[in-house]
């Protein structure tokens, strides 16, 4: 099998084992990122010779004992910050800002022996669901090239998912995370809130935003989630989920296990081949030992409205720090200060995330905040207790990721009501904080993946892994492979 | 609800954006479908959000020293004697 193909804890054991160095695992990706990612466009920025120097530092230090991803290359989403590596965000606004410290999660992954191959493209500001929106252009599908990857991790995304990293870190405030790995056949997670730090990832909804891993599997996804999870004092939302040790754990045994089935998310607007494919999931977790039962959660039908003002709410609040005065872009022609935060503002930003903050400021404005903000608030509380109710009487929930396979470029940006719309069954996970997990569950008719998605209760993350690892035993979506990725 | 022009216009005034007629144009259309699709959160009975949140972890409040002072401000777009240049906020500032 190729070296780029293999898993991430398969090229650690090949690495601590002494069958593969750390920089020969790094020089063939970024010899498979100068093959591909001229047409992918899965990166912003690529650090090869710093990747190299990186490798070989790593290599001196290899020695028995060390994480199970020592030695393994990654790709950083560009809004997580990075020490002297210029994170853009995919804004214009950012174009040219390096942070002087690294997000914690980056700190995580290096002290575990990441190698950093580069920066992942994705929507400005993380606004989108195709990656179009990026200043820096779009990202492909590696499965399709005339399809989107999904976004906003679509950079991170495309490049796992063509064998030009072992894994990556993106982020998910809506379904960035899980989304992204429907459409390109990866196995990704949006831990509970509070679980992973936010420090240094630029702030999009800052009570939704979660740091999470996008891999070739489950089992990868439980190692990576080791690394970065944890109490952090510079986050004070982290809390101390009392886990950790979830690769140790994967058993795969789901006897006992229940899966519950919302009926609101297999209705209209699905696809019947994704329906199809998510109904199967079902089949193979109850072949596995698991039950599984209807259920029907009313709340859901309120979730992309109340998350939509949320999100462009806190998006609003969070985008007021750009304004060409600390870092980042200014307008070049301006006459008092005013007017240098509105050229600033106004060039520096793409339309997608004008269109946000613009939503943002309508909802929190005097007159309509108690019509959309306070109604979104009470949504949001009680989509949270009503998830609450769902895991009295199952402890999993099986849901479609989206509601098609990747849609072509240029189509969801057409119609942006529809894109939104989209987001139906991975927001809720968002709204009340819960661990969200997303599978490949096979292909449709065109041969592209289709996503399933496990949703569990707070900190119920070893339970979703478990889930998708005997999942994972049982078929194997998981290893195929994008045309123009083989070879 | 209708989004006109002169609302956009106010609410981009609010967030500090100067919009082109073209943006003004297509935001306007592509506000006005959301905001209309936002109706449905009307029908929400009760306005009681709850207290869903944990409450936070609070830290000390302890000094620290930091070196990040210089490197933060050599990512600031103008700056003169270790302070960051803007226009004049008072006086001729504009109306803020």
């Amino acid at each position: 099998m190729k070296l780029t193909h293999l898993t991430a804890l398969e090229l650690g054991r090949a690495i601590a084992a002494g069958d593969v160095t750390i920089p020969q695992a790094t020089q063939a990706a970024l010899e498979e990122m100068a093959r591909r990612d001229k047409s992918l466009h899965s990166c912003i920025t690529i650090l090869a010779e710093q990747a190299m120097e990186r490798a070989e530092t790593l290599q001196q230090g290899l020695k028995p004992g060390r994480s199970p991803l020592y030695g393994v290359p990654l790709l950083l989403k560009d809004n997580l910050c990075t020490q002297g590596v210029r994170t853009t965000c995919g804004s214009k606004m950012l174009e040219h800002y390096v942070p002087p410290y690294h997000a914690t999660v980056v700190e995580r992954v290096e002290s575990a022996g990441g190698v950093c191959l580069g920066k992942g493209n994705l929507d400005e500001f993380a606004m989108g669901s195709t990656t179009e929106t990026s200043y820096f252009g779009s990202t492909r599908n590696p499965w399709d090239e005339s399809r989107v990857p999904g976004g906003s991790s679509g950079g991170c995304a495309a490049a796992v998912a063509a064998g030009l990293v072992w894994y990556a870190l993106g982020s998910d405030t809506g379904g960035s995370i899980r989304q992204p790995a429907g459409y390109c056949g990866l196995t990704g997670i949006k831990p509970t809130y509070g679980t992973v730090s936010r420090y240094g990832l630029v702030a999009y909804a800052s009570s939704f935003d979660q740091v999470g891993p996008l891999c070739r599997d489950a089992a990868d996804c439980a190692a990576v989630l080791d690394v970065i999870q944890g109490r952090d004092c510079r986050d004070s939302t982290t809390v101390d989920g009392g886990y950790g040790g979830l690769l140790a754990s994967l058993a795969g045994d789901l006897r006992g296990l229940r899966v519950g089935v919302p009926v609101e998310c297999f209705g209209e607007g699905l696809h019947p081949q994704v329906a199809n494919r998510v109904k199967e999931v079902a089949r193979v977790l109850e072949h596995r030992g698991a039950t599984v039962v209807e259920l029907s959660i009313g709340e859901l039908n309120w979730v992309i409205p109340a998350y939509y003002v949320l999100a462009s709410a806190e998006a609003s609040s969070n985008l007021a720090r750009y304004d060409g005065v600390k870092y980042g872009f200014r307008a070049k022609e301006y006459h008092n200060l005013t007017q240098m935060y509105e050229n600033t503002r106004s060039q520096g930003f793409g339309k997608e995330t004008k269109a946000r903050i613009l939503l943002g400021t309508f909802v929190l404005s005097a007159g309509y905040y108690e019509a959309y903000y306070q109604k979104a608030l009470a949504v949001k509380h009680r989509v949270a207790k009503a998830m609450e109710r769902a895991f009295e009487t199952c402890d999993v929930l099986l849901t479609p990721v989206t509601p098609t396979t990747a849609p072509k470029l240029g189509e969801s940006l057409a119609n942006p009501m529809e894109m939104y719309l989209s987001d139906l069954y991975t927001v809720p996970a968002n709204l009340a904080g819960l661990p969200a997990l997303s599978m490949p569950c096979g292909v449709d008719g065109q041969g592209l993946p289709v996503g399933a998605q496990l949703v569990g209760p707070r900190f119920g993350e070893g339970v979703l892994l478990n889930a998708a690892y005997a999942y994972q035993q049982e078929t194997d979506y998981h290893t195929y492979v994008p045309r123009g990725g083989e070879g | 609800m209708d989004m006109t022009h002169k609302q956009v216009e106010e609410l981009a005034h609010l967030a500090r954006l100067s919009l082109t007629m073209q943006e003004r144009e297509e935001l306007a259309g592509q506000l006005e479908q959301m905001v209309a699709y936002l109706q449905v959160l009307a029908q929400v009975e009760g306005e009681e959000c709850g207290t869903m949140e944990e409450p936070c972890a609070l830290r000390y409040d302890e000094v620290e020293p930091s070196q990040l002072g210089d490197k933060l401000l050599s990512q600031a777009p103008q700056v003169a004697d270790g302070y960051v240049v803007t226009p004049r906020s008072v006086g001729e500032g504009g109306m803020a």
